[in-house]
C-alpha cells in the first residue's frame, strides 16, 4: 500500500516489487564497480548514489528518447520507446526550463506538478496512462506517456477527408462521458476538456489528456480561479467569475465538444479573446443568462447584464441545428448545456442518459474511424528499430490464402 | 443456333416487330410493347395479354405445349423482357429460383470441397432444368429439399436480403459522400471476411449463424446437400452499458440529500457559491469517502453485529493492521 500508483504502470517494472534494503544494495554494488550499468548509455555514475538517485536513473534508462513530435509553451514531447523492446512506443514529455533565472528560481511549474499528481492518481481506459516520471541532469522533468499515432479529436474533427457518423460520435461521447465520471468520482476537476484534449490512441479509444489545469473538488470556503478552460469551452459561470464551483464546468465543455463533434465547426467559436464576446456567443447560441433561468446569476463576481437578449433556444432550435443526434441526443445536449451550473447533469446523469440505450449502438472501438497512416504508420516506424518483425502478419494471410492442403 | 426450336424462332428485330396474335408491328403502331409468358417464354404485345387473360383462353401461339396440356396462362404470369435472347431469358429465371431454394452460404460449409460440390450439384439442377433432361426428377428432388429445409432456406433469405440491403446503403453513402474512408473501410471489412471465412471462424458482420459443435460435416435433412456445418444463430449482441462497469455506487455508504453542519450554514446560504455551481454533494461525497474509504469500516454490519468484513482483502488489511506492534507509516 505504501507503493506509489505510478508503479505498478510502469513496464517491464524492475524495481516495483524491490524492497529497498535490495535496492540500496544494488546501489553500492553498481557505484563499487564503476560501469556495471544495465543499458548501454554512457553514464558516468556518481561515487554517492543516494536511493531516490538510483531509482532515478535506473527510469530513465529504460526508455530512449527519439524524434522531437512538438513544442508547446511549457514543454517539448519526444517520441520514445522501451530500452528492451523498440516496438513499445511512448511519448516522453519534457518539462522546459524557465529561460528567465527569476522564474527559475519558482522551482517546478504548476502545471507539470498538477499534471504528474492527477495522471498518477487516475487509471483508466479513456485516460491518458502515465507510465513513469524522470528527472534528466538539466534538472528537467519527464513525463513518460502512451505513444498516440494518431492524433486527437480536434484534427480528426477538421479533417474533411475523414466522415464519420452519429455511432461514431456516440462512441466517443461514451469515451469522454467515462473519463469526466471517473475523474469526478474520484473528486478531480479537469478543467480543460476540448477535442484537442481528446487523444485517439492506436486501437481507437479516446483519451482524455492534459491535466495540467485540473485540480481537486475544493472545501466550500476556499476560491478557485475562474480563469480555466479554453474560452470555447467555457460555461457561463466561469465567464461570469464564480469562485466555487463544481463538475459541471466539465459537463459544459463536454457538451460543447458533443456539439463540435455533431457539426464538425466548434459550436460557441468566438474570435475575440475578451471573455464578455465569449458571452455574447453564448447567449447567441444558448441563451441569455438571466435571474429567471438562473436564480443568483447577478450575485456572481463579474456578472453583467447582456445586451443581447435571446430566449434559451428550446427543442426546435436544437432539433434543426443537430439533426443528426436524434430526439435523445438533443435531450442530451440540452441537459449538458443548461445555463444555470445547478441544473445542468452530472457526469453520472449524462451516462446514465436514454440516448446510450436508443439506435444507432456506438460503434466499437476498432471500427471508429481513425486518420493519418493509423497503425500500419506506427508500424513502419517500428520496422525501422532492430529486432522487430513488423511484416510478420502480412505474410501469414498470403500463406492462408494459398492453402491447398483443405482441398484434399 | 440457340435452342430456335423453342420460341418458334421469335428473336425480336427492331425493323419489323410483328405480334403474332394480332399481327400488329411496331411499324405502324410506334407504340406497340411486348410481354412474353413465363412458362412457355411466347412472346406477344400487351393488347393481346390483356384481351386472352380476360377471357381465359390458352396460350393463343400455335403449337405451344402449355396449351395443348389445357393450361391457362394467368395475367401475372406475362412481365416484359429482359434479355433480348429468350433462351437466356428463361435459363435466368430458373437460376433464380433454384438458386432460392438451394441457397446455402459458403460459411455454412464444413470445407472448401464441399462448398465446391455444393455449387457443382446446383449447376446440374439448374442445367437439367434448362435442358429439359429429367425434369421431372429435377422438380421432385427440389420441392422435397424445399419442404426440408423451409426453415434454413428462409434464414439464408433473410441474411442474403440483409447483405443486399448493406450493400445498397453502403453504395448509397459513398455515392452521396465520395469519401475513401468509407471505401478503404469496406475494403478492409471484405479482406477481414475473406480472413474469418478462411480461418473457419463465424462472420462476425451481416449477423450469420454461428458455430456450435465442430464435430464434422453433416448433412441437410433431405439428404441432397452434404458438407455442412452445424449452425445456431448468434448470441445477441450485449447491451451497450455506458459505464463500462465502473462502480456507480460507493462502497461503504449511501449519501444522504443534506448534513446538518454548523461549519457550511455560511456557505449553504450564500448565494454566489450557489449561483456558481458549487456542489453540495459533491463535498459531502469526498467528505464521506475520505473517512471511510481507507478503514475498511462497515458502518452498517458493525451496527448490526454482523462481524468483520465480509470481502477477504479486506480482511486481510484488518488483520495486518490489527496486529500489535505495526507501524502505519501511511499518514492521512
Amino acid at each position: 500500500m505504501a507503493v506509489s500508483p505510478l508503479l505498478p504502470r510502469s513496464p517491464s517494472n524492475i524495481n516495483a516489487n524491490m524492497s529497498p534494503a535490495k535496492a540500496k544494495s544494488l546501489t553500492v554494488r553498481n557505484s563499487s564497480s564503476a560501469s556495471a550499468s544495465t543499458s548501454g548509455k554512457p553514464t558516468q555514475p556518481k561515487q554517492e548514489f543516494d536511493l531516490a538517485e538510483k531509482m532515478n536513473e535506473e527510469i530513465a534508462s529504460k526508455y530512449v528518447k527519439g524524434k522531437k513530435l512538438g513544442e508547446g509553451t511549457f514543454a517539448l514531447v519526444y517520441r520514445g520507446h522501451l530500452r528492451s523492446d523498440p516496438s513499445h512506443l511512448v511519448a516522453i514529455k519534457k518539462f522546459k526550463i524557465p529561460s528567465q533565472p527569476e522564474q527559475r528560481s519558482e522551482g517546478l511549474n504548476v502545471d507539470s506538478i498538477r499534471e504528474i499528481k492527477y495522471l498518477q492518481e487516475l487509471s483508466h481506459p479513456s485516460i491518458v496512462a502515465l507510465l513513469d516520471v524522470f528527472s534528466t541532469k538539466d534538472e528537467t522533468i519527464n513525463m513518460v506517456i502512451e505513444y498516440f499515432p494518431n492524433g486527437n479529436l480536434e484534427q480528426l474533427i477538421k479533417d474533411q477527408s475523414v466522415a464519420y457518423g452519429a455511432a461514431d460520435v456516440k462512441a466517443w461521447m461514451g469515451m469522454l462521458g467515462r473519463a469526466i465520471y471517473f475523474c469526478h468520482a474520484n473528486f478531480v476537476l479537469h478543467r480543460d476538456i476540448k477535442p484537442n484534449n481528446l487523444l485517439i490512441a492506436a486501437d481507437g479509444e479516446v483519451k482524455l489528456a492534459d491535466f495540467g489545469l485540473a485540480r481537486g473538488f475544493a472545501d466550500p470556503y476556499a476560491n478557485m480561479t475562474h480563469v480555466v478552460i479554453t474560452l470555447w469551452y467555457r460555461p457561463p459561470e466561469l465567464l461570469f467569475g464564480a469562485r466555487h464551483y463544481s463538475g459541471a464546468v466539465d459537463v459544459w465543455s463536454m457538451g460543447m465538444v458533443f456539439a463540435e463533434l455533431l457539426l464538425r465547426v466548434p459550436y460557441a467559436a468566438t474570435m475575440s479573446d475578451k471573455e464578455i464576446a465569449q458571452l455574447e456567443t453564448i447567449c447567441e447560441a444558448v441563451g441569455t443568462p438571466n435571474e429567471e433561468n438562473w436564480p443568483g446569476v447577478s450575485s456572481l463576481p463579474n456578472y453583467m447584464e447582456m445586451e443581447k437578449q435571446v430566449p434559451v433556444r428550446g427543442r426546435d432550435y436544437y432539433m434543426a441545428k443537430f439533426p443528426t443526434a436524434g430526439a435523445q441526443g438533443v435531450d442530451l445536449l440540452m441537459a449538458m448545456l443548461k445555463l444555470d451550473p445547478n441544473k445542468r447533469v452530472t457526469a453520472k446523469q449524462v451516462l446514465e442518459h436514454a440516448w446510450w440505450r436508443v439506435e444507432p449502438r456506438p460503434t466499437d472501438r476498432e471500427n471508429l474511424p481513425k486518420q493519418g497512416g493509423g497503425a500500419e504508420k506506427m508500424g513502419e516506424d517500428v520496422a525501422r528499430q532492430p529486432g522487430v518483425l513488423a511484416d510478420h502478419d502480412k505474410f501469414q494471410g498470403v500463406a492462408r490464402r494459398l492453402d491447398f492442403a483443405a482441398l484434399k | 443456333m440457340v435452342m430456335s426450336g423453342m420460341q418458334n424462332g421469335h428473336i425480336a428485330s427492331e425493323a419489323d416487330d410483328i405480334c403474332p396474335v394480332c399481327k400488329n408491328s411496331t411499324y405502324l403502331q410506334k407504340n406497340l410493347r411486348f410481354k412474353i409468358n413465363t412458362k412457355c417464354y411466347h412472346r406477344i404485345c400487351e393488347g393481346c395479354v390483356d384481351r386472352i387473360t380476360s377471357t381465359q383462353k390458352k396460350c393463343p401461339i400455335a403449337g405451344c405445349t402449355f396449351a395443348a396440356r389445357g393450361v391457362i396462362p394467368r395475367r401475372g404470369e406475362y412481365r416484359v423482357q429482359t434479355f433480348e435472347d429468350l433462351a437466356i431469358e428463361r435459363e435466368v429465371d430458373i437460376r433464380k429460383r433454384v438458386m432460392a431454394i438451394l441457397n446455402r452460404r459458403e460459411e455454412e460449409f464444413y470445407s472448401k470441397r464441399a462448398w465446391d460440390d455444393f455449387l457443382e450439384q446446383r449447376e446440374e439442377l439448374i442445367m437439367n432444368l434448362v435442358l429439359k433432361t429429367d425434369v421431372k426428377k429435377t422438380e421432385a428432388t427440389l420441392s422435397k429439399y424445399k419442404e426440408a429445409n423451409a426453415d434454413s432456406i428462409k434464414a439464408n433469405a433473410a441474411l442474403e436480403r440483409n447483405a443486399a440491403a448493406q450493400f445498397e446503403s453502403r453504395q448509397t453513402l459513398q455515392k452521396e459522400q465520395a469519401n475513401l474512408r468509407r471505401q478503404a473501410a469496406q475494403q478492409t471489412y471484405e479482406d477481414d471476411r475473406f480472413h474469418t471465412l478462411t480461418a473457419g471462424s463465424r462472420d462476425v458482420k451481416a449477423g450469420a449463424m454461428e458455430v456450435i459443435h465442430d464435430d464434422g460435416p453433416v448433412s441437410d435433412p433431405s439428404g441432397l446437400v452434404k458438407g455442412l456445418r452445424k449452425l445456431r444463430p448468434p448470441s445477441p449482441e450485449k447491451v451497450y452499458d455506458p459505464f463500462m462497469g465502473m462502480a456507480t455506487t460507493r462502497d461503504y455508504y449511501g449519501l444522504q440529500a443534506d448534513y446538518p453542519s454548523m461549519r457550511l450554514t455560511k456557505a449553504k446560504n450564500d448565494t454566489r457559491t450557489r449561483a456558481g455551481g458549487f456542489d453540495f454533494q459533491a463535498y459531502y461525497d469526498e467528505s464521506l469517502l475520505r473517512a471511510f474509504a481507507g478503514l475498511g469500516c462497515f458502518i452498517d454490519k458493525e451496527k448490526t453485529g454482523q462481524g468483520p468484513p465480509a470481502t477477504r482483502e479486506l480482511a486481510t488489511v484488518v488483520a495486518a493492521e490489527s496486529l500489535p506492534g505495526r507501524i502505519n507509516d501511511e499518514v492521512f
